[in-house]
């Protein structure tokens, strides 16, 4: 079997997610034809009076959040998001989060075969440290749902790009380790439990220029920019209670 | 007699014109009176005193005067009507007070109708009794060594609204990636490999919620969230000599959620993630394999259109 020395290019998460929202903003465009076919209502507005559970409101949320993909080290990250909502379907904010790094069997796995063919050799990998991200996030989405007949849920996706600093830190001094400039991009999930209280869930890829981990001879590797997928979950709190309606 | 006779009919009709004499006028006022109740209430729609000429109405009708009426904010039109109402005799008042309060009583009685009427929105889109057919593709979520992209195929019969059974099938194109190279490269190590071949599933679906969603006010979009369940049989790279049944495919089930977007009343988009599950026979023993996949569905619905059936 032959194996390629240079390093193999990785799909981005951004491109699928790209493709995703595609699809599904041509399903969109699609449906709004159909209905205007067969809808009495062809020509009116499609939304009144509806409440609108972002416009004008603070929002911040604890999260935490868990890479995805990692084979030597995942990171739990425990943190922060605050939103400011300019419209129900725009809003500026940051996150802070802060990496606990969990090592994995592959991680444990490596560190006791090479060893044993190099005493010398000690297992290194890196991790991410903290992020500091600002983000424009858009909600296209907004809708809401009736679960078991009886419960109603408010919800909206959301799409944020994402930018600032990552720092990445490693499980010995032989990698490199620092902050850097993060850019990247998240797609999320917003559900409203009440008024003021919502459940989140985001799968953001963020990118960072590092190596992965050593190499048999304790040099490090692979270093290149890297895309770190990280799936989040949270509780927002949103200020003021009051909703606004549209008109 | 043919005097008499004439004499007789002669006195018949005088007697009825004059019985029909005071109804014709008290019909006359009456319809006097209701073109002033049709303009209070016109009033009152659009927010103006309305409410304090219907207060007035209701005072007249009950044998209020017209200073009576011009005291609670009456208009001038309507001074009028009462001061032709007081000008009826007293036969034409009792029935103008019988016709009023008739109207009055229609109208408490539509109102009671309104509050007990609720309107029912008819369904975007019936599931029971029809089938889905699906076609899509998935790639695997968060293995860091192996690379998978299935193609996938299914049938659902959807037996109501909310239940849903059916049979799922996959083709695996899966590879090494990157990480795993570099372990081989890098440490002088080479893990086993355990990658998807193919797998086939009879799964279950329910769908407890059900919702609409917009994009900038630009369409609503029907939609339901589903919970998945399935068992079948997966097969992998990883040679079995031990058991010829598991050569055919080991033993596999899977949870999952998915999101079905209702787009064409033909055409649906589902999106899904699946927790694929199967105990892989490695060489240093079995171990349980979790392969999570997020993929996109699109679903033709068979037969295309369906005839709606009201809800009860």
């Amino acid at each position: 079997m032959m194996f390629s020395l240079a390093p193999q290019p990785r799909p981005a998460l951004i491109v699928r997610l790209a493709v995703v929202c595609g699809l599904i903003g041509a399903t969109l465009l699609t449906a709004g034809s159909a209905h205007a076919e067969d809808d009495v209502l062809a020509g009116s507005p499609v939304l009144r009076r509806n409440l609108q559970y972002r416009a004008g409101r603070h929002e911040v949320t604890a999260i935490v959040g868990f890479t995805v993909g990692d084979p030597y080290i995942r990171t739990i990250l425990p943190g922060a998001r605050y939103d400011l909502h300019l419209f129900d379907w725009l809003s500026v904010g940051g996150r802070l989060q802060f990496g606990v790094p969990v090592q994995s069997d592959t991680y444990a796995e490596i560190d006791k075969k090479v060893t044993t063919q190099n005493e010398t050799f000690v297992m290194e990998a890196t991790s991410l440290r903290f992020l500091g991200l600002g983000h424009v996030s858009v909600s296209p989405l907004v809708g809401k749902m009736l679960a078991f007949s009886r419960l109603p849920i408010q919800f909206d996706v959301h799409v944020d790009l994402l930018g600032g600093l990552a720092s990445v830190a490693s499980t010995g001094d032989a990698l490199t380790t620092g902050i850097g400039l993060s850019l990247g991009a998240a797609v999320g999930l917003r559900v409203f439990i009440s008024d003021i209280i919502a459940i989140t869930t985001d799968l953001q890829a963020i990118s960072t220029d590092r190596a992965l981990s050593v190499n048999r001879d304790s040099k490090e590797s692979g270093k290149k920019l890297r895309f770190n997928n990280i799936l989040s979950f949270g509780v927002a709190f949103f200020m003021p209670p009051k909703l606004q309606r549209a008109d | 007699m043919h005097v008499l006779q004439r004499h007789s009919l002669f006195i018949v009709f005088a007697a009825a014109l004059v019985v029909a004499a005071p109804s014709a006028m008290a019909r006359a006022a009456v319809s006097s009176a209701d073109s002033s109740v049709s303009s209070a209430e016109v009033a009152n729609n659009t927010g103006t005193s309305g409410g304090e000429a219907t207060a007035a109405d209701g005072q007249a009708s009950q044998g209020g005067t017209a200073r009576d009426a011009t005291d609670n904010g009456g208009t001038s039109e309507r001074v009028a009507d009462e001061a032709d109402t007081s000008r009826l005799s007293p036969r034409a008042k009792r029935a103008l007070r019988r016709r009023k309060l008739t109207q009055n009583l229609a109208r408490k009685g539509e109102a009671e109708l309104r509050k007990s009427v609720r309107v029912f929105q008819q369904r975007y889109l019936v599931k029971g009794g029809r089938a889905e057919l699906l076609v899509g593709g998935s790639v695997a979520i968060g293995d860091p060594l192996i690379q998978t992209r299935n193609l996938d195929a299914g049938l659902l019969i959807h037996v109501n609204q909310r239940w849903a059974i059916g049979a799922s099938a996959f083709y695996s194109f899966a590879a090494q990636n990157d990480a795993f190279e570099n372990i081989q490269r890098d440490f002088g190590l080479f893990p086993e490999r355990s990658l998807l071949q193919a797998g086939g599933f009879l799964e279950v679906q329910f769908s407890p919620i059900f919702g609409k969603f917009s994009s900038f006010g630009m369409a609503v979009v029907q939609m339901d969230a589903y919970l998945i369940g399935a068992v079948g049989l997966m097969k992998t790279t990883v040679p079995i000599e031990a058991d010829a049944a598991l050569q055919v495919g080991r033993p596999a089930w899977q949870v999952g959620v998915g999101l079905r977007i209702h787009t064409l009343r033909a055409l649906t988009l589902s999106v899904e993630i699946r927790d694929m599950m199967m105990v892989e026979h490695f060489q240093a023993g079995e171990r349980l394999m979790q392969h999570w996949f997020g993929g996109l569905k699109i679903g033709l619905w068979i037969p295309p259109t369906f005839d709606y059936k009201h809800q009860r």
